[in-house]
Order: structure tokens, then C-alpha cells, then sequence
């Protein structure tokens, strides 16, 4: 069984890469699209396709007093959740992809590396500040300065301050994570507000119930924008494999590249956070599942984490809207409980091959 | 193709790392023999372009080295240097093809060019037959002869080899040396460093001896692997060099 499971993957690892972006392509957004339909359909309010489609094709010819309590649910409350899923999945999928090959560690994930709370914190503080409501800019700018104190703390632990290796990028991470939401905690216990406080608890466990249009226009442009440029660095990732020499000597800029996949995934997990707080082990559980089927090469890892990793966070969004509805569950939360024992059988497996090396 | 060092100096730490050197390197086949800590690495380091010299100026086919962009001096010199990665979860096939990133055209989807850069690659070490297992499962010597492999699909005129048979067992690096004087014949320039003379001794035709970061010696290898310039660029005391076998100098 293992060994024929073993002889298909490798036939799909043979494909060239661009077969293999087109195949898996095709699957993901097939999926994506069912999930999608699904996922506009149910929630406290059904309501049917025929409904949907109607509603849709009159957004251009309705003005605002006609859009009745339907329309209101699906073009107010659903679509921009469900777009937003979408964005927040792909800018964590790739951000974690993009951060394995960059610290050379399969382990590394903007959760795990304190990035995701670094980016909390700054979010928090301009709560706590009350220089949020000075512009809607304000909180994610705050939240990628945290987020990239965060990321280079982590770089110079992990880089600078000695060798690279799996046990001090995990232990720098947790210490950042730890610190970051001490932080958090001090700033909650300070506030007097319960106002404040409940909008403060949301960034610890990330969400989507809250979304609005605002939030989509936050993030999309930083998707836009830092998604082309990740991809056309893939080829680059896949040298940083070897050594910083062996890179060098094949005529790769290392320090460079480092630098700009760094700001590039900081800007992608900081906004993310911004809009969604912090939603949990995204980075690490789909670019592996990426990797499993299709080989390391990030030219076919990163685009197509992208696309599963939407569908992934479609999914368990639709999960948490819909389990025990009305009742929701925080999307953090999903991904954690799925996330946690991923990521601990993966040490497992990492410790084991560490040993037989 | 041709290196021309002129008076080259490099220091680390203020301390004297190289010293001075002035050498060209025209010969097919060159190797570098010294002591522990006497330069080879980064001279291989200078030579490769990945490291600049603190003064000094570096010529490859007659153009400064420092004026050559990164991608270009990719696609001419190669260089399998001496500290070892863990690359883990790549095919060998997925791992040769790291070596063809300075060559690699967007436009060729479907690797084409590429997969048969990197089968010729791995026929030439003789690893085509096993192109699609896990690197994870390779020995250290097999390690060693995937990553020529790498180089070689680098596709450059010239390769520089950094202690490329330390830490292997004999037979493995029997095997590294008969690949690199493959190489020679195929018609590419191979510099070899080696603090083993007797490894030097069989692949290259031409020695250059490196001492305290100062080249001593340079010319053809029977020349300049004499009794005396051993026991200089060693250090040797007489305990030590009774040990060596005589017989060693002999076939020379």
C-alpha cells in the first residue's frame, strides 16, 4: 500500500513544474469555488442559489434604501468574509512557505517565530493608545512594526547570534511569542474598558466575525502586491536550500534576498493579523501538505500553498460559522486544535531524522 | 579561461589570511596543497568571487573579477566547497537541478533544457540510474559526488574543488578524483585544493604550495613535490617525516 502510494506521488513529482502548477491549480480552485458556493449558501439565515444569483446580478441596479435584509446578509456579512478567508489564507500559507526555505527550517511558521504576536502587540498598542482611530492606516502600520521588530529579532537570533538550527529559531520564537503576549496581557488588565477589553481578547484568537468591507480593501493590496513578488523570488528560495556560499557561488545576492523575502512575508503576516488577529499554524500545515505531494521546488510550493491555503481557511471559517450555529466557534481556535498536533508529529518526525543523520 | 591574481591580500580579524599573491592560473589542471589554516579556503573563496580580497585585483579571462555581475561569474566558474549542507526531502534529481539557477530560463515551462542538463550531469558521476530516490538516503561520499554532479549542471568552464576528499573512505575518494580528472579531459579547468599530497599527487598535473597564506612553490606537481618543500610547507620535524614512506617520491 505504502509503496504504490510512494510510486504515485513520485509520478506526479516527475511532472515539470508548470504541469504540475496547472494540474493542482485546476483542483484547488474547483474546490475553492464549491466551498465558496457553500459557504454563501448556509448560516443562521439560508438562503437558496436562485436567491444568490438574483441578488449578485442586481448589485449594479439597486440603490441603497432597495437592498433588502437577503442582500444585506450576502453582500455585507458573507462575501466579504468569505473574501477575506481567502486572503488572510493565502497571505499565511505563503509566509509560512516562504519563511521554511528562508530560515532553512521546516519548522518555521509566522505563528511559531513570534512574527503573528509581534504584529498583535503593535496592533493592541495602538488600541491601548488610542491612536487607532486617528485613521483606518493606523492600526496595521502599527501591527507590521511589531511585526518586523518581531521578525528581525528572530533573523538575529537565528542568523547572527550563532548557528541555525531547529532547536534556537523554535526556543527565539516562543520567547518572542511569550513576551508579545505579556505584553497583550498587561495591556488588558490596564484597560478600564470592557469595550476595549473584549476588542483587545479578539487579536490572542483570531476571527473573521467581525469582518467588513474596510478590513478587505486592507488587505488586498498587500496580497497584490507581495504575492507576484514572492513568486518570482521562488526560484531564489530554492537556492537558499545550500549554504550561503554554495548560494553565492551559483550567483545568488543572499543577503538581499533575505532581506526582501523577510519584509515582503512580514508585510503579508502583519496585515493579516491586522484585519483577523492571530490565526494559528496556517503557515506550517499547508506548505507541507504542498510539499508531500509535489517535492521542495517553491516555484510549484508557493503558488500552490496559496491556492490551498484559501481553500483551507474557507473551510474551517465555513466550519466555525456552522458547527454549532448559531453559535461560533473563533477560527483561531480551529486552526489551532488542528494545527498543534500537526506540528508536534512533525517535530517528532524532524527529531527522528535529525538522529539517524 | 584564466585566473590572474595580482598581489593579493586578505585579512581577517587583523590577522594576515593571505599574503601578497601574485599567480596565474592558465593550466587545466592546478592543485593547492598546504597546511591546515595556510589560506586554501579562501583563496578558493577569492577565486570563486564570493569573497573579495581586501587589496589586490582579480582577473578572469582577462576582465576584473569585481566587475563581472554575480549571475554571469555563476555561469563560468563553479565551485563545490568544503562545508557540507543537510539538504533534506529533494530527489537527487530535484537537488542537481539547484545547479542550473544561473542558467535558468523562465520561458523553458517545461524543462526542457533543463532535464537534460541535469541527467548528463548525473550520467557523467554515474547516479542517473537513481535519480529519483531521496538525497536523505545518501552516505557521505555519495553526498560528496552528488554535489559535482550539482556543480556540473552549472554548465562552467572552469570548477573549483575545496578539499573535495577529506572525510571520505578511500574507495569514495578514489572515486572524487578519477571524476575530477574526467572533468580535465572533458575540457574543464579544475582547481583542487588538498592538505594531502598524495591525492594531489594523482589528479592534478600542476601544484601550487600554499604556506602561511604565501604561495612557496608553483609548477608542475613532480617538481614541486620534493622532500625538502614537504617538509618546509609542513612544517615537518624528523619524527614525523620518517614516518612518510620515500617510496612515495619516487614515481614522481
Amino acid at each position: 500500500m505504502l509503496s504504490i502510494s510512494r510510486r504515485n506521488r513520485n509520478k506526479l513529482r516527475n511532472l515539470s513544474y508548470f504541469d504540475k502548477l496547472l494540474l493542482l491549480s485546476i483542483l484547488c480552485l474547483s474546490f475553492t469555488l464549491l466551498l465558496v458556493i457553500l459557504s454563501v449558501r448556509s448560516g443562521p439565515v439560508s438562503i437558496n442559489f436562485a436567491e444568490i444569483l438574483n441578488i449578485l446580478i442586481n448589485i449594479l441596479n439597486s440603490s441603497e434604501s432597495t437592498i433588502d435584509m437577503n442582500s444585506q446578509i450576502i453582500l455585507n456579512i458573507r462575501l466579504p468574509r468569505i473574501i477575506l478567508a481567502i486572503l488572510v489564507g493565502i497571505s499565511l500559507s505563503v509566509s509560512g512557505a516562504i519563511m521554511q526555505g528562508l530560515f532553512r527550517n521546516p519548522m518555521a511558521d509566522p505563528s511559531i517565530i513570534g512574527v503573528s504576536s509581534g504584529a498583535a502587540v503593535g496592533a493592541v498598542s495602538s488600541i491601548a493608545l488610542g491612536i487607532y482611530s486617528l485613521s483606518l492606516i493606523v492600526l496595521p502600520l502599527m501591527a507590521f512594526l511589531g511585526g518586523i521588530i518581531a521578525a528581525f529579532t528572530v533573523y538575529f537570533i537565528s542568523f547572527v547570534s550563532g548557528r541555525n538550527s531547529l532547536v534556537s529559531l523554535i526556543l527565539g520564537g516562543l520567547a518572542i511569542s511569550l513576551f508579545a503576549n505579556s505584553v497583550i496581557s498587561m495591556i488588558i488588565l490596564a484597560s478600564s474598558e470592557y469595550g476595549e477589553m473584549s476588542s483587545i481578547l479578539f487579536w490572542l484568537a483570531g476571527g473573521l466575525e467581525s469582518t467588513r468591507w474596510d478590513h478587505v480593501f486592507l488587505l488586498f493590496p498587500i496580497v497584490l502586491i507581495n504575492l507576484p513578488i514572492l513568486i518570482f523570488y521562488s526560484n531564489k528560495l530554492n537556492v537558499l536550500a545550500l549554504s550561503d556560499d554554495s548560494a553565492k557561488s551559483l550567483g545568488l545576492n543572499v543577503s538581499k534576498t533575505r532581506l526582501i523575502l523577510l519584509l515582503s512575508t512580514t508585510a503579508l503576516t502583519s496585515m493579516a493579523v491586522a484585519v483577523s488577529g492571530i490565526i494559528a499554524f496556517v503557515g506550517i500545515i499547508i506548505p507541507h501538505i504542498v510539499r508531500l505531494i509535489t517535492g521542495p521546488d517553491n516555484r510549484v510550493v508557493i503558488p500552490i500553498s496559496a491556492l490551498l491555503g484559501s481553500l483551507f481557511l474557507v473551510f474551517t471559517d465555513y466550519l466555525a460559522r456552522t458547527i454549532f450555529s448559531p453559535t461560533e466557534i473563533r477560527l483561531g481556535i480551529i486552526t489551532s486544535l488542528v494545527g498543534a498536533p500537526f506540528f508536534i508529529y512533525l517535530l517528532i518526525r524532524q527529531r527522528t531524522t535529525e538522529v539517524v543523520q | 579561461m584564466s585566473f590572474s591574481l595580482l598581489n593579493i591580500n586578505y585579512q581577517n580579524n587583523n590577522k594576515n589570511i593571505l599574503n601578497d599573491i601574485s599567480i596565474d592560473f592558465t593550466e587545466k589542471s592546478i592543485g593547492v596543497l598546504g597546511h591546515n589554516g595556510s589560506g586554501k579556503t579562501t583563496l578558493m573563496k577569492i577565486l570563486s568571487g564570493i569573497t573579495k580580497p581586501t587589496s589586490g585585483k582579480v582577473e578572469f579571462d582577462k576582465k576584473n573579477l569585481k566587475h563581472i555581475s554575480d549571475l554571469d561569474r555563476a555561469k563560468n566558474i563553479g565551485y563545490v566547497q568544503q562545508d557540507r549542507e543537510y539538504v533534506i526531502g529533494f530527489t537527487l534529481y530535484e537537488y542537481v537541478e539547484l545547479g542550473t539557477f544561473p542558467n535558468k530560463n523562465i520561458l523553458d515551462f517545461k524543462n526542457n533544457l533543463d532535464s537534460k542538463v541535469i541527467d548528463k550531469a548525473l550520467d557523467i558521476v554515474g547516479l542517473l540510474n537513481r535519480k529519483d530516490e531521496l538525497v536523505d538516503n545518501l552516505s557521505g561520499g555519495e553526498m560528496q559526488i552528488l554535489r559535482i554532479a550539482r556543480v556540473l549542471a552549472q554548465n562552467t568552464k572552469v570548477i573549483l574543488f575545496d578539499e573535495p576528499t577529506s572525510n571520505l573512505d578511500l574507495k569514495n575518494a578514489h572515486k572524487v578524483s578519477s571524476l575530477i580528472k574526467k572533468l580535465n579531459s572533458h575540457g574543464i579547468q579544475t582547481i583542487v585544493t588538498s592538505h594531502d599530497f598524495r591525492i594531489l599527487k594523482d589528479i592534478s598535473d600542476f601544484l601550487c604550495l600554499l604556506k602561511n597564506g604565501v604561495i612557496v612553490d608553483f609548477g608542475k606537481t613532480k617538481d614541486v613535490l620534493t622532500h625538502e618543500n614537504i617538509i618546509n610547507a609542513f612544517e615537518l620535524l624528523p619524527e614525523h617525516y620518517s614516518k612518510i614512506d620515500s617510496n612515495e617520491f619516487k614515481d614522481l
